[in-house]
């Protein structure tokens, strides 16, 4: 070749490959970012690095600031902001908020806003079609919509926008985005009043967007109508499921309406009560299991699952030395960074303390001088899905109250990084959204998807001053609807269930999808004065733990056995506190650590039983000793609390395996399978072996007669058999530890930003529940208490495991996880000698 | 130039580069290692290592930025971790420090190959 040719061949050669990758790391390719800009050093990625991991005394220019206001830190990174305006107040809460969690506001917002994909590419595009489908965005831009700007409710969330923005402002500035911004080219948008809203609608739909009524429909078409309703009742007739807060009576009034319409639903002119007949539900179990494996396939905090709440309240002779006495510690997927941030906010209009979530203004759960309250979930059936009626011949429409509807439709665009958009349509009867049409088309009312001024009614809350504030701030609570545990400064305890309860014509049956064509459409909701609740009970004591919090003679529907916890944690509590009568807050912090296994308490006595007298191994005799000494702790250390835990999941396999085969587990594992101990199972299994052991439920289809003892001796054969092979020969050494684990996530789902996984105690029913699996990530996401027996605030304590900062360079990203780990609290309050403080000061001179 | 001259010569050009190429990243200006490498590719200076050198050159401006920051205080190492877990790549500073210092090298090594195919002229046939 001649050397002219050669050289332009590789002159060309090297301007290509120097275009393509100049082009490539300046621009980025597909999902890859530009790598030039993200990695020079001190840009991009690594501009975070100069960022201040915790805080140091600076003044800060804030706009928007009215009056010079500031914000303390102690040494573990306990918030303290004090403004000389309410809105002040909000607006240093955001910038706070902002500059500890922007990444969490903004992984937040796009989760329910349906723009994940926008950052985290075409992975995330089933959980945006997920949520613009179920309409998170729509809902909360109806709820601004109806909220004045000027009320207290607007202005805390302009405000607080602002704040979040005026750090937005400075990142613009000095270019210290938090590293995933670097990696995906991206940068969060402006904060909004509709984001916190929908940061809101978030967590109600991880309280409430409950699945129920499609497991139902897949339980019935595997298992038979007569088989569900007797496994799966509506009413497990067990006294310990019978522990309500709200014994009654109650008063029998009719549903009241819904404060507001659904802001997913296709609205209908000139609507008339006509009843009709039941529309033909074509495919239930085809389109259920569309939508729940839509529903498994979101993050774990977009679903609603393992709830294991508890909250307490105890005073006069039951609280030492008199007055009140409140613990609390709501469960949630654990993440870090936590869901919560831990702050006291005072302004001429709030003087307040607990934990706050990322993105909402105020406190949610907490104390102020006069009152405190901490919140565990209802329960309650707060979805209802509805199979609309269509026809070919009528394209678009569907059929309800005898007439073909149109549907409604709303498009969207998702964008994708490194990806083609992707169109969406979304369909609305008046029911609400369509979720989907594979089988037949279901559509879902969500009381998540009503606007609710829930903003409005927690910063009410946190002006609270009585009960009388405390009930009156929460009549405008709709969902989630949450029991708040209340304890006052005078002494008072109380409980209520605020929020809506969706009720249904007499007849219609709301625990499996519903017909669409009218007649079993919505009628209203509990009235608020019938909603559970009680005060000053005589008892002394309050108690609630995600149970039914009513009696059996209350006279609404508010969900079935599959909903409520089943009172294990109840009796437990229950029972520690009558131990305890005088308790001080030290026995209430102690309780929120008991891995008391109530079941095992229960059932281990009838397992010896059975096996007494009969015929075991060298293994087997030690297991029965491990376990006759065994005080039904689910600890570390337990060799028991292994043995206990593989029983009984042997044992409820045996007994409900035989007829399970039709049940398609996968679709929705977290509920179905055998393996997660389904709630009505274990109530169930525990009635039958205690009051009905030749139940035929133990006899096998086509099987010989089987009894309780029976199925008992087996499973423990089993049991001992696995645990020899997995764990080794001697029993003694089986701890719970081995078996058994905890992690905690990165909230991005980073792996080695989390903590974990490490042995752990507890299970997922007893009080520290430790639930979601054998290494698990869901439990006790804030423990508080709140001890109001002397004169003036009162004394609090409170830990949550992660810590302030998300940022995991910080050392207050996770600095609170080993006081959470070995059960040790902090004051709720600034500790003596502020580490640092923030002079903030507005635009104006 | 005689021979000791020469050395100290090329021992400060490539120390104004690195200085630049260091320099210009804290600017933004990240294509920088690209323009020293053509730079160094087109140069006629011969000398032991000239190649590596050339090569080098980024990397090592980037790497005394990151040292230089880390020694100011910044959270190098845990920023780098934390990139490297959030890319989904094995949790460890090491990655992300690689990658830049690869991402350098590239831009060095294209650099110094266009500077070297424009200006080398190659046997006459």
């Amino acid at each position: 070749m001649p050397a002219r040719i050669r050289r332009t061949v590789n002159i060309a050669g090297a301007l290509v490959v120097a275009a393509v990758l100049l082009l490539a790391l300046g621009a980025g390719y597909g999902p890859l970012p530009a790598l030039g800009p993200e990695l020079a050093p001190g840009q991009g990625v690594w501009a975070s690095a100069a960022a201040d991991t915790t805080a140091h005394d600076e003044t800060i220019r804030v706009p928007g600031l009215s009056r010079p206001a500031t914000v303390s830190f102690d040494s573990d990174g306990y918030t303290s902001v004090t403004t000389a305006t309410d809105d002040d107040l909000f607006l240093a809460q955001g910038y706070v908020a902002a500059r500890f969690r922007l990444t969490q506001l903004d992984l937040e917002r796009r989760a329910g806003e349906g723009r994940l994909a926008r950052l985290n590419g075409a992975a995330a595009v089933p959980s945006d079609e997920f949520e613009l489908r179920l309409g998170l965005l729509r809902t909360a831009q109806a709820e601004w919509s109806r909220t004045a700007h000027d009320s207290p409710a607007g202005r805390a969330l302009l405000a607080y926008a602002q704040g979040v923005n005026d750090w937005l402002a400075e990142l613009d500035g000095n270019g210290q985005w938090p590293p995933i911004y670097g990696l995906t080219g991206t940068r969060p948008a402006r904060w909004t009043p509709v984001d916190s809203l929908v940061v809101q609608e978030v967590l109600t739909q991880q309280l409430d967007f409950s699945t129920i009524p499609l497991d139902y429909a897949l339980l019935t078409h595997s298992l038979g109508p007569r088989l569900t309703m007797a496994w799966f009742p509506v009413r497990q007739p067990t006294t310990m499921s019978a522990q309500p807060y709200d014994p009654g009576p109650y008063p029998a009034l009719p549903p009241a309406p819904l404060a507001s319409p659904n802001a997913n639903a296709a609205a209908v002119p000139g609507l008339t009560a006509a009843r009709v007949g039941q529309g033909p539900v074509t495919d239930a179990a085809t389109s259920a299991g569309t939508i729940l494996r839509d529903v498994r396939d979101l993050p774990v905090n977009q679903q609603d699952l393992h709830p294991d709440s508890n909250a307490w309240a105890v005073n006069g002779p039951e609280a030492a030395g008199g007055g009140a006495i409140l613990s609390g510690d709501p469960h949630l997927q654990l993440s870090l960074p936590s869901y919560w941030f831990e702050v006291s906010l005072r302004s001429p209009g709030y003087d307040v303390a607990g934990a706050s979530l990322p993105g909402l203004p105020g406190v949610v759960l907490g104390h102020n001088r006069d009152i405190s309250w901490s919140i565990t979930n209802t329960e309650n059936q707060a979805t209802l899905f509805y199979t609309e009626r269509t026809d070919p011949a009528h394209p678009n429409q569907y059929y309800w109250r005898g007439a073909w509807e149109p549907e409604r439709h709303v498009h969207y665009r998702i964008d994708v990084r490194g990806s083609s958009p992707v169109d969406l349509d979304v369909g609305l009867t008046v029911h609400g959204p369509i979720m989907t049409v594979d089988g037949q088309t279901e559509s879902v009312t969500w009381m998540g998807n009503y606007p609710s001024p829930d903003v409005a009614a927690l910063l009410s809350l946190n002006r609270a001053r009585d009960f009388t504030g405390f009930r009156s701030a929460l009549r405008d609570w709709q969902a989630p609807a949450l029991n708040f545990v209340y304890a006052d400064h005078s002494g008072n305890i109380g409980a209520l269930g605020a929020g809506y309860y969706p009720q249904t014509p007499a007849g219609s049956r709301p625990w499996l999808p519903m017909p669409g064509t009218g007649a079993d459409d919505v009628t209203g909701t509990i009235p608020f004065a019938a909603l559970p609740q009680s005060y000053d009970p005589p008892s002394h004591r309050i108690v609630s733990t995600n149970q039914r919090p009513v009696a059996a003679d209350y006279p609404y529907y508010i969900g079935t056995s599959l909903n409520f916890d089943p009172g294990y944690r109840q009796t437990v509590i229950t029972g520690y506190l009558a131990g305890h009568p005088a308790m001080t807050a030290d026995h209430s912090a102690a309780l929120q650590d008991d891995v008391t296994d109530e079941l095992a308490a229960q059932l281990v006595p009838a397992l010896l039983r059975a096996v007494r007298g009969t015929s075991l191994t060298g293994p087997e005799r030690q297991a029965v000793a491990q376990l006759t000494r065994w005080h039904d702790t689910m600890a570390v250390d337990s060799a028991a609390a292994s043995i206990w835990w593989t029983f009984l999941t042997t044992y409820l396999t045996d007994v409900f395996g035989p007829r399970w085969t039709r049940v398609p587990v996968r679709t929705d594992p977290d509920v179905l399978a055998l393996s997660t101990l389904p709630i009505p199972l274990r109530e169930a299994l525990q009635r039958w072996t205690l009051h009905d052991p030749d139940n035929s439920a133990f006899t096998p289809p086509n099987g010989a007669h089987r009894d309780a003892p029976t199925v008992m001796r087996a499973a423990f054969t089993t049991a001992v058999t696995e645990l020899a092979a997995r764990l080794g020969p001697n029993p003694a050494g089986w701890t719970w530890g081995r078996l058994h684990s905890r992690q905690i996530p990165s909230l991005t789902g980073a792996t080695g930003l989390g903590v974990g996984p490490y042995p752990a105690d507890g299970d997922p029913w007893t009080v520290d529940a430790a639930d979601g699996g054998m290494d698990s990530t869901f439990g006790p996401t804030w423990r508080m208490t709140v001890a109001w027996t002397g004169t003036g605030p009162p004394a609090a304590w409170a830990v949550y495991p992660g810590g302030q900062s998300e940022d995991p360079a910080s050392p207050w990203y996770q600095n609170l996880v080993p006081l959470w780990r070995s059960r040790q609290t902090l004051p709720l309050a600034a500790k003596p000698g502020h580490d640092a403080t923030w002079t903030m000061r507005g635009d104006r001179p | 130039m005689t021979p000791t001259t020469r050395r100290v010569a090329v021992v400060l050009a490539i120390a104004v580069a690195v200085a630049a190429v260091a320099f210009g990243a804290t600017l933004g200006l990240w294509y920088l290692p690209f323009v020293a490498g053509a730079l160094a590719g087109a140069t006629r200076a011969r000398f032991p290592g000239r190649t590596a050198l050339v090569l080098l050159v980024g990397p090592l401006a980037w790497a005394a930025v990151l040292l230089w920051d880390a020694g100011r205080g910044a959270t190098v190492g845990a920023t780098a971790r934390t990139v490297s877990a959030l890319a989904g790549l094995p949790p460890t500073a090491f990655v992300t420090v690689v990658a830049t210092l690869l991402v350098a090298l590239l831009q060095a090594t294209a650099g110094g190959w266009l500077g070297r195919a424009i200006t080398h002229r190659g046997r006459r046939s």
